[in-house]
């Protein structure tokens, strides 16, 4: 089985963060970057399954000239844990890109890709749109289904999906291939990729592909655009916490008793 | 009159709690743009969710057959594309839900709509719709518009607006046709959630533990507090993603809502996830060392620092004034 893998190189983020000059995006300089959360567990079911069927794994990942080295840090971890081939979409012209630009650019470098299964992480923890998978599908007419927690392949090219719901609950369903899932944490337990292999994988050859080559260019990806960013800002807080200081001994010491007095109070 | 078109959302015979908030907040903008609010809701058996539905809404579409067994992105899709090139309504909104998530960015591919997800609040401004939504997990804000279109899609974010009351006048039915379909993604059964353990949504005091614990081993620091305070344990889904613990803890939207007296959320950042699920809390105590973290924008006691300095002497004072 050919899989593809969309991934994403995501900000770490720790600790507060600013907003930029712009009023439209947050400081990124001086932010670690790293692969987003569940794209990590879509690479991680897409070895799993190579591991037991066969076939290829290649990862794609779209990313402004800005952003290469970000992307290509995580291509080279992908690599190191096991993926075949590396393609990488860059371009200036794709800064910021909404959840439908990220998804016909993706879709149309897909098309000179051979696949039976594209796998995507269900959200980028940075955007969190959601979008992504639902739309490559959609574009490139295949039928998809999302959120998965559990992927079993069964026979004549049919896999089983666990879909999570709300509250526990899982939705099963069938999905012919070839198909696009999207894929929820918690499925595995993506594993480490070593030091020693993450350095190797900077030889090997990674597929750059610009906008020109995929007869793309700024007017088109501007009538792609679906959602313009007006501003942003950090959140007024709903109950804004007492925050309780001192050094810790003081801290946990007043808290103590604020518990206490609010379980006495009922 | 424009529509704006909410898709029910159901479960097991009942209206889903989200689709009620998202009508809800439908009626607020139709108000203020002189629109209505109508609602498709698709299925087998649903007469009588129907009958409910038309106190909420001027009219529902009422797409029924008995083939369609449960949720099915591929005949809501359909039913829902044909329903918007007939009525051509100024927005169709849905929950940022399991279905809503499946659904909306299929739809919007499919017929070329803009679609905001995930929205705190939605605003209809000289018939551009405008929407606030969050980011990097809940830290920042953002205030978006959507492309001129002739229907805007938009997802809400579950918990966050009002369920809408029962209006004076019921609304008409119609009924819409489903045509057979040849399916590609096809649904077996739904599982129900595991037996649990212990009951987290039913606890007077809960402890929450997050990502910030590190390590698996570190668990038993946290769990200590909940029971000093004759509390539960309970967590965020990292914890349960890494296999910590089982997910009959977890809490949050794709886990449990929890209404305790007392929550205290030790190392946890606060995504909306989580936060969807400790509303019903009344009082919120947050242990964080980050103070940018967003739990503490919920919280009515925070301490910023080293949960790992603040646990033991919290538990310790705590078996003092007990």
């Amino acid at each position: 089985m050919n899989i593809v893998v969309c991934v994403k190189a995501i900000p770490y983020i720790e600790e507060r963060v600013k907003i930029d000059r712009s009023g439209k995006d947050i400081v990124k300089a001086g932010l670690k970057f790293k692969i987003n959360d569940s794209d990590e567990n879509a690479l991680e079911e897409a070895l799993i399954l190579k591991e037991k069927y066969g076939g290829t794994v290649t990862v794609i990942s779209l990313c402004s000239d800005r952003e290469l080295t970000y992307a290509e840090q995580v291509v080279w971890e992908c690599y190191a844990k096991g993926a075949d081939q590396a393609i990488l979409v860059c371009d200036k012209i794709f800064e910021n890109p909404d959840p439908y630009i990220t998804s016909k650019t993706l879709a149309e470098a897909l098309r000179s890709v051979k696949y039976d299964l594209i796998l995507t992480g269900c959200q980028a923890i940075d955007d969190s749109y959601m979008q992504i998978g639902p739309m490559i599908a959609e574009i490139l007419g295949l039928p998809y289904t999302t959120l998965a927690v559990k992927i079993q392949v069964l026979d004549n090219g049919r896999i089983l999906v666990h879909r999570e719901l709300e509250e526990g609950y899982r939705q099963a369903v069938e999905i012919k291939l070839p198909a696009l899932i999207t894929v929820q944490t918690g499925i595995n337990l993506p594993r480490y990729a070593a030091l020693i292999k993450v350095i190797a994988a900077k030889k090997k050859p990674l597929r750059k592909i610009t906008a020109q080559e995929l007869k793309l260019d700024v007017e088109m990806i501007n009538s792609w655009r679906n959602i313009f960013i007006e501003e942003m800002y950090i959140p007024k807080a709903e109950r804004a916490a007492q925050i309780i200081t001192g050094s810790p001994e003081e801290a946990a010491t007043k808290l103590a008793l604020i518990i206490s007095n609010t379980l006495k109070s009922g | 009159m424009r529509e704006i078109l909410v898709i029910a959302e159901h479960r097991e015979g009942e209206l889903r709690s989200s689709c009620l908030e998202t009508i809800s907040k439908a009626h607020e903008v139709a108000d203020k743009g002189g629109l209505e609010v109508t609602s498709v809701i698709i299925g087998s058996n649903i007469k009588s969710l129907a009958e409910k539905l038309r106190e909420y809404v001027s009219k529902v579409y009422l797409a029924e057959n008995h083939e369609i067994t449960y949720y099915d992105c591929e005949i809501y899709k359909h039913i829902v594309s044909k329903l918007i090139r007939e009525v051509k309504p100024l927005m169709v909104l849905m929950g940022h839900t399991s279905y809503g998530m499946d659904l909306m960015p299929g739809l919007s591919s499919h017929l070329s709509l803009p679609l905001v997800t995930d929205c705190i609040d939605i605003e209809l401004s000289n018939g551009k719709l405008n929407a606030i939504r969050q980011a990097y997990g809940g830290r920042v804000n953002v205030k978006v518009s959507l492309k001129p279109s002739e229907t805007y899609l938009a997802t809400l974010r579950a918990g966050v607006f009002q369920p809408a009351k029962p209006t004076q006048t019921k609304g008409e039915i119609v009924e819409v046709d489903v045509p057979p379909l040849e399916l590609k993604v096809k649904h077996l059964e739904v599982i129900r959630p595991e037996i649990e353990d212990i009951d987290i949504s039913k606890a007077d005091i809960v402890v929450g533990v997050g990502l910030g614990i590190g390590a698996r081993e570190k668990i038993p620091v946290v769990k200590e507090l909940a029971e000093t305070l004759g509390g539960v344990l309970g967590c965020s889904r990292p914890i349960v993603d890494r296999g910590w613990l089982p997910q009959t803890r977890q809490i949050g939207f794709s886990g449990k809502s929890i209404k305790p007296k007392i929550y205290i959320a030790v190392g946890i950042s606060g995504a909306a996830n989580h936060v969807a699920g400790i509303k019903g809390a009344r009082t919120i105590v947050a242990i964080n060392k980050d103070s940018g973290a967003p739990i503490f924008n919920i919280s009515d006691y925070g301490i910023v620092g080293d949960l790992f300095q603040v646990i033991p002497i919290l538990v310790q004072e705590l078996k003092k004034v007990k």
